[in-house]
């Protein structure tokens, strides 16, 4: 049952990253830095607790808040690029990042441990070790999974309230057509930045809740195929609604685990997906059309109901 | 006489990189689709073609062979990602990282090759007579990358395939006008590129002894920082992008060891893209 409450947690993990590219996907920016705010949101929340035994969930808000900010460094001068130049600008900054990820070494020496394993923080190459909150607090994978799941679920809130918003129909014009943008007013490189902003949070986030649950990082796990296949999770599952990153989040990372069988073949199989889903259904999974239908179905049946309640009172 | 001898061992990576930035600069100049897969590809066909060879010891042939199977594996590629795939450009990039992740978990569960594959070197790597510093093989590949660079400048100034390839480019409406059939185009530019990043891909793994799974990843990554600093406008944009890159790094790499080169060139090439390029450009070749 602990496998399943991990995938669980990881799941839950993955959702967080796919909503902080979806974030400022919606913009019309497709990032693939994502990788560099999430290993930085690792780094320092796992610092955090580790060397300063801070609170778990105020560590994990350092490590958005780190994402963040660094999103935001980076967003001010790469943000006016267009199309693939923001692109590769982002590739670049996450090379970067990793590369001082997989050389940064600070905190203090251990007293236990074997030899050789006598570092408590990040040790360069070698990586981060003995990230043990959840087992010093006794926190098991399940509660750990409930845990993930709450931020989610805050998550998703948060979106749901931003589609219904003015603010999410400003950030579709902006990705629609940056001219007409302008011409209505619309403070484009303010909205821009502020999507590219949180998503740099939720990739910190995800990325403090991500070291806790795996207990060793190194810079080496946060390259350039982690922002590829976060990305992947937008684009397969739908980037025109909220609900596309979700279940692309979802699908990509319990499709690998239920396709255990055949093991050897599942990345295989997992890129033939990607490949499928582009050639089939390239709007993504979820499709703006197909929740309009879906809500309109609903609202039919909602309103047949109710005519029909209305006329038995009438009778 | 180290800094000397970096730009040296400079040239042999701009050499390469010339080759590598051509066959994006084509792909992306004509298709105007980022290419995720192309490294792959290069790397699938150099495993494919030195395996089938590496017996026989007959390596020229194993270079020609990779060629091939890059020019047939890329058509077959860009025909589903760029032909089939529709829409959004975004499409076909996230269909070619498909291509990138099963061909790359392909190679590493490849029955005892997954750890690298081994790769001869036929050309003799010492150093020439009058500059001993300045290895024979390492000079062949980059004088080999710039006839090849000239070539394809010849070939796209005076042919008329040239000149629709750069029509393409330039304007797809007005090749459409002109009559010139988008996708026969598309598959002879392609090819090309295909073929070029094989060679260039090749003579690498020639010169290193051998390529890990890994390499077509570094092929992508190093393929698209030269073509965004050159700007992707022109050959020589191309040629020259390649040369900073190469003798840059080598140059970091002496003062600064491999870690800190490549943190300051990916932090160049970010400081570059963000305050240099950024503007709209129409793709000339």
């Amino acid at each position: 049952m602990g496998y399943w409450y991990t995938i669980a947690a990881l799941t839950g993990i993955n959702v967080i990253l796919a909503y902080s590219v979806y974030s400022s996907f919606i913009t019309g920016q497709v990032s693939l830095g994502q990788a560099a705010f999430f290993g930085v949101g690792a780094y320092v929340a796992a610092s955090l607790t580790t060397l300063l035994d801070m609170n778990f969930f105020v560590a994990v808000m350092f490590g958005g808040m780190a994402g963040g900010l660094l999103s935001l460094l980076v967003g001010f001068p790469t943000l006016r690029l267009k199309g693939y130049h923001f692109t590769i600008a982002t590739v670049a900054f996450a090379e970067a990042t990793r590369v001082i990820l997989h050389n940064v070494k600070f905190g203090r020496p251990k007293e236990d441990g074997a030899v050789g394993d006598r570092w408590l923080g990040p040790d360069g190459p070698v990586g981060f070790r003995h990230i043990s909150y959840l087992n010093d607090h006794n926190i098991s994978s399940g509660e750990f999974a409930v845990l993930v799941w709450c931020f989610v679920l805050v998550v998703v809130g948060a979106f749901i309230i931003l589609e219904r918003s003015r603010i999410s129909i400003l950030m579709r014009t902006i990705s629609e057509d940056e001219v007409v943008a302008r011409s209505i007013g619309i403070s484009v490189a303010k909205t821009k930045i502020i999507a590219f902003a949180c998503g740099g949070i939720l990739a910190g986030i995800s990325g403090g809740l991500y070291a806790h649950l795996l207990t060793f990082i190194s810079g080496n796990d946060f390259i350039i195929h982690l922002s590829t296949i976060a990305l992947a999770f937008v684009v397969i599952g739908g980037g025109q609604t909220l609900w596309g990153p979700l279940f692309g989040a979802i699908i990509f990372t319990l499709l690998p685990e239920i396709m255990r069988p055949i093991q050897s073949f599942r990345i295989e199989l997992f890129g033939l997906l990607i490949l499928l889903t582009m050639l089939f259904r390239p709007s993504g999974a979820i499709s703006a059309n197909w929740v309009r239908k879906i809500r309109f179905s609903l609202l039919r049946k909602q309103s047949v109901t109710n005519l029909r309640s209305a006329t038995n009172k009438e009778n | 006489m180290m800094v000397f001898q970096a730009c040296l061992d400079g040239l042999l990576y701009s050499g390469l990189y010339i080759m590598l930035g051509l066959g994006f600069f084509l792909t992306f100049s004509v298709l105007r689709r980022v290419d995720l897969s192309f490294g792959t590809v290069i790397m699938v066909s150099i495993y494919l073609a030195s395996m089938a060879v590496s017996p026989s010891r007959f390596n020229i042939l194993a270079l020609l062979l990779s060629c091939l199977t890059a020019i047939i594996i890329g058509f077959f590629v860009g025909s589903i990602c760029f032909g089939l795939v529709r829409g959004d450009p975004r499409n076909s990039m996230a269909a070619t990282l498909g291509v990138w992740m099963a061909l790359e978990e392909l190679i590493i569960q490849l029955p005892g090759h997954g750890r690298g594959q081994f790769v001869e070197n036929f050309l003799s790597n010492q150093g020439l007579n009058w500059i001993p510093s300045l290895r024979f093989d390492h000079t062949i590949i980059f004088f080999l990358a710039i006839t090849t660079a000239f070539g394809l400048y010849l070939f796209l100034r005076y042919t008329k395939i040239g000149l629709a390839i750069r029509t393409l480019a330039f304007d797809p409406d007005t090749a459409a006008l002109m009559g010139i059939s988008r996708k026969i185009i598309v598959i002879i530019a392609t090819s090309i590129a295909a073929a070029i990043g094989a060679l260039a891909g090749y003579l690498f793994a020639m010169t290193q002894h051998g390529i890990d799974a890994h390499f077509g990843m570094w092929v992508t990554i190093k393929g698209l920082v030269i073509l965004f600093i050159s700007g992707a406008t022109s050959i020589f944009g191309i040629i020259f992008a390649a040369l900073i890159l190469g003798i840059g790094e080598r140059l970091l790499t002496e003062l600064f060891g491999t870690t800190f080169r490549e943190l300051i060139g990916m932090t160049l090439m970010c400081l570059i893209i963000a305050f240099i390029m950024g503007n709209n450009k129409k793709y000339r070749i």
